[in-house]
């Protein structure tokens, strides 16, 4: 019996102990302020590319459904290089998500001018300036395979830093007839105070396609052919991809978190990026 | 003269590829303002036209005349001795109006029923003798499986169960007025009987009257319609086919109605001269002759196959169609939206043969040929969608040179944009295929419902969200 009082007992106390920690917290977390949100690129020798979408508070729901939604489609997006100007006309393009975007039919990229994107939207105003730097070419360009694997691997890349000048780097890969565009490698991009005006080699990651989806690796894999967009692009860029790459680091740790801002060239009533790029292409097919 | 049918004919395939019909003036008429509304929230509006008519066909599929009709198919279909074929006229659009209500076959069929000239039977050597022959009350007799015939009087009357489990011939259509002109047909060289002039019908259910049915044309003493008018009402809905020939406008009108109500309407006039004279001044034969090897003839002095050469010509013709139809007003009205229209095709067409020219001759690169051939189409083309309560434009629809950069190389095609409000474009077919999801979701569901009551497999429509 005292067996059993005691068995109680603890079991009455520990009883206690765990429901009377529990309460409900009603949290009244504020709106964000609508914004419009950029994700724009304008390639040498090729047209602006623009998606629109809306900002979403911290806590919403984040779904395909959800994505999709904060799309603007109404939008009126214009771009300026200096001399001409002209209004993005809206296509849908089932290569990104949400498949619409904002694209140029006039103003081609080029070096040695600043180009001016300005998105309307609602009553509110975003913009933002970027420049085209020189292409840098790759000197080398190969597939290393990982010591533990038979088939998966990394893709190392060569080039020499034109010296005299400061220098800002990002490369996108694309594997064919696998990818539907694009994606950043891992190091989303890079400057070259560690190697100016020096000869450069290092390894590619591959990038995921999302990063809210933690599916497939960074490896490349034997049989792929890919196609490697290696990029020069301005500071201002730069300080962007650096500080978003800090913010999607640290949100995948749970025990960390980045109190940062994210450098955002987009001035006015938006946020994102506006980029120029000088572009040398390769196609690497791995055996 | 089948030249000359087939000037006003195509003309009004053209106008069956879009779908409905009305008379208003297609011209930009000078209170029509831009829309001040958001580009979504006039999106909306042209997805909630196409709602709209869902939910009619909806509404329709249930009235009880379809049954009937459903019914006196089957049993025309199950008789030897039918006044009545499935290939007559009055039976292919009670037919078609069955199928259209349940999502079979498409409203346009309806209408191109209702104004064809269709004979009252099959492969009659004439209607009226037909007719004639004809008249008389013909009731259903379900346990010889077979029609009752007593001839006689001067309408055809038909009695017949109105369902499958109707015990009565509750049913009576009555086909009246029949009246018939004797001149050239130029639909039909083998047919040499009269065309018909006037033709009315009604459906009743005791003393309910479901449908009727009123045909009326009248002809060219050569034959080609110069006005045709055709009404169909069933029960609250009302079908309306006008076509108008002068010689020098054709119109052709569509307009579907429930409850007096517009549900759908197109109207498109189309303005020249259409004549067989003119036909044939605008049209040139051309010729091609080309040589061939036909067969080969051993030659024993050099051991070797001697070809035969064989000659052979083609010919064709080329008309100048701008000649003929000279210019055009379109409106097309859905619910509450319309698609307004003109086009100058002589201006246009013309304009389009010298850039042409050009370039055949290289005196223009292919990019600067699309750039003047969109701007010709802007020029003598005039597109918007208006939203009919308020004569508000939600967009105007422009040509534009495509641009595609390609290894460094510029290619260039033409295609249309919608320019709304505040100037910002919208590629027309991103508009199309992005904008109605809501109403093809609406018509995937009213074709599954189809599919599940009748048992058949209509497919549904393939929509990319």
């Amino acid at each position: 019996m005292k067996e059993f009082l005691y068995c109680f007992s603890i079991l009455t106390i520990f009883c206690v102990g765990t429901t009377s920690c529990y309460n409900d917290l009603n949290l009244n977390l504020p709106e964000p302020d609508d914004k419009i949100v950029i994700d724009g690129w304008i390639d040498y020798g090729q047209f602006a590319k623009v998606l629109l979408t809306s900002n979403s508070a911290y806590f919403s729901t984040i779904d395909s459904a959800s994505i999709r939604a904060l799309v603007l489609t109404r939008a009126k997006v214009i771009l300026t290089d200096g001399e001409k100007s002209e209004i993005l006309i809206l296509r849908k393009n089932e290569n990104y998500f949400p498949p619409f975007i904002f694209e140029g039919n006039e103003i081609i990229g080029d070096t040695g001018k600043t180009y001016t994107l300005t998105a309307e939207y609602g009553g509110k105003s975003a913009w933002a300036c970027t420049t085209i730097p020189p292409a840098v070419k790759l000197d080398t360009v190969y597939f290393k395979l990982e010591s533990e694997s038979d088939s998966l691997g990394t893709i190392y890349v060569e080039f020499r830093d034109p010296p005299g000048v400061k220098n800002y780097y990002r490369i996108l890969t694309m594997r064919i007839g696998k990818d539907l565009r694009y994606y950043s490698t891992m190091i989303m991009a890079m400057d070259d105070a560690l190697f100016s005006g020096q000869k450069f080699g290092f390894s590619l990651s591959r990038g995921p396609d999302s990063f809210l989806s933690s599916a497939g690796n960074e490896y490349f894999k034997l049989g792929d052919s890919v196609s490697i967009k290696f990029c020069t692009i301005d500071k201002t860029q730069y300080d962007f991809w650096k500080s978003f790459q800090n913010e999607v680091l640290n949100v995948s740790n749970p025990f960390a978190s980045s109190l940062s801002t994210i450098n955002s060239p987009v001035q006015g009533d938006g946020l994102g990026i506006w980029g120029g790029y000088g572009v040398s292409y390769y196609t690497l097919k791995i055996k | 003269m089948k030249k000359t049918i087939f000037l006003i004919f195509p003309f009004l395939a053209i106008i069956g590829i879009i779908t409905s019909c009305s008379k208003a003036n297609s011209k930009t008429d000078s209170t029509e303002k831009f829309s001040t509304l958001s580009v979504e929230a006039n999106k909306a509006t042209v997805e909630d036209a196409g709602i709209d008519l869902v939910a009619v066909l909806k509404r329709m599929r249930t009235i009880q005349t379809v049954d009937v009709i459903v019914n006196l198919g089957d049993i025309i279909s199950s008789s030897n001795n039918s006044v009545l074929t499935k290939g007559s006229k009055l039976f292919s659009t009670l037919g078609i109006f069955a199928s259209t209500a349940n999502g079979d076959t498409r409203m346009n069929d309806l209408f191109k029923s209702l104004i064809s000239p269709k004979e009252l039977t099959q492969d009659p050597q004439s209607i009226k003798e037909f007719w004639d022959n004809n008249v008389g009350t013909y009731t259903w007799d379900p346990v010889n499986n077979d029609w009752t015939i007593v001839l006689g009087g001067t309408n055809i009357i038909m009695k017949f169960p109105s369902s499958d489990v109707a015990s009565t011939n509750d049913a009576t259509l009555t086909i009246s007025g029949y009246a018939g002109i004797t001149v050239s047909n130029p639909l039909d060289e083998d047919y040499t009987g009269d065309l018909p002039v006037a033709l009315n019908a009604d459906l009743k259910i005791g003393s309910k009257t479901l449908i009727t049915y009123v045909f009326s044309a009248n002809y060219s003493s050569d034959g080609i319609p110069k006005a045709v008018a055709s009404d169909l009402t069933i029960e609250n809905y009302k079908f309306e086919a006008d076509v108008t020939n002068d010689t020098k406008i054709v119109s052709v009108s569509y307009k579907f109605l429930e409850n007096d109500a517009v549900v759908m309407n197109l109207s498109v006039t189309g303005k020249g001269l259409f004549t067989e004279a003119n036909y044939n001044a605008n049209t040139t034969t051309h010729t091609e002759t080309n040589t061939y090897v036909s067969d080969y003839i051993w030659n024993s002095d050099t051991q070797e196959w001697d070809p035969v050469y064989s000659t052979y010509t083609d010919e064709w013709d080329e008309t100048e169609f701008e000649e003929i139809i000279n210019s055009s007003t379109v409106e097309f009205q859905l619910s509450t939206i319309a698609l307004r229209g003109d086009v100058d095709i002589k201006g246009l067409t013309d304009q389009i043969r010298l850039i042409q020219k050009d370039r055949d001759n290289d005196a223009i690169t292919s990019e600067e040929a699309d750039n003047q051939y969109a701007a010709q189409i802007n020029k003598f083309l005039n597109l918007r969608i208006v939203k009919i309560s308020s004569n508000e434009i939600l967009a105007k629809t422009e040509a534009y040179v495509v641009k595609e950069i390609n290894y460094g190389n510029v290619d260039t095609y033409i295609n249309f944009r919608l320019i709304f409000n505040d100037g910002s474009p919208i590629d027309l077919e991103t508009y199309t295929n992005s904008g109605f999801g809501n109403f093809v979701s609406e018509l995937n569901g009213l074709i599954n419902d189809i599919n599940s009551e009748y048992d058949l497999g209509i497919e549904t429509v393939d929509y990319k969200k």
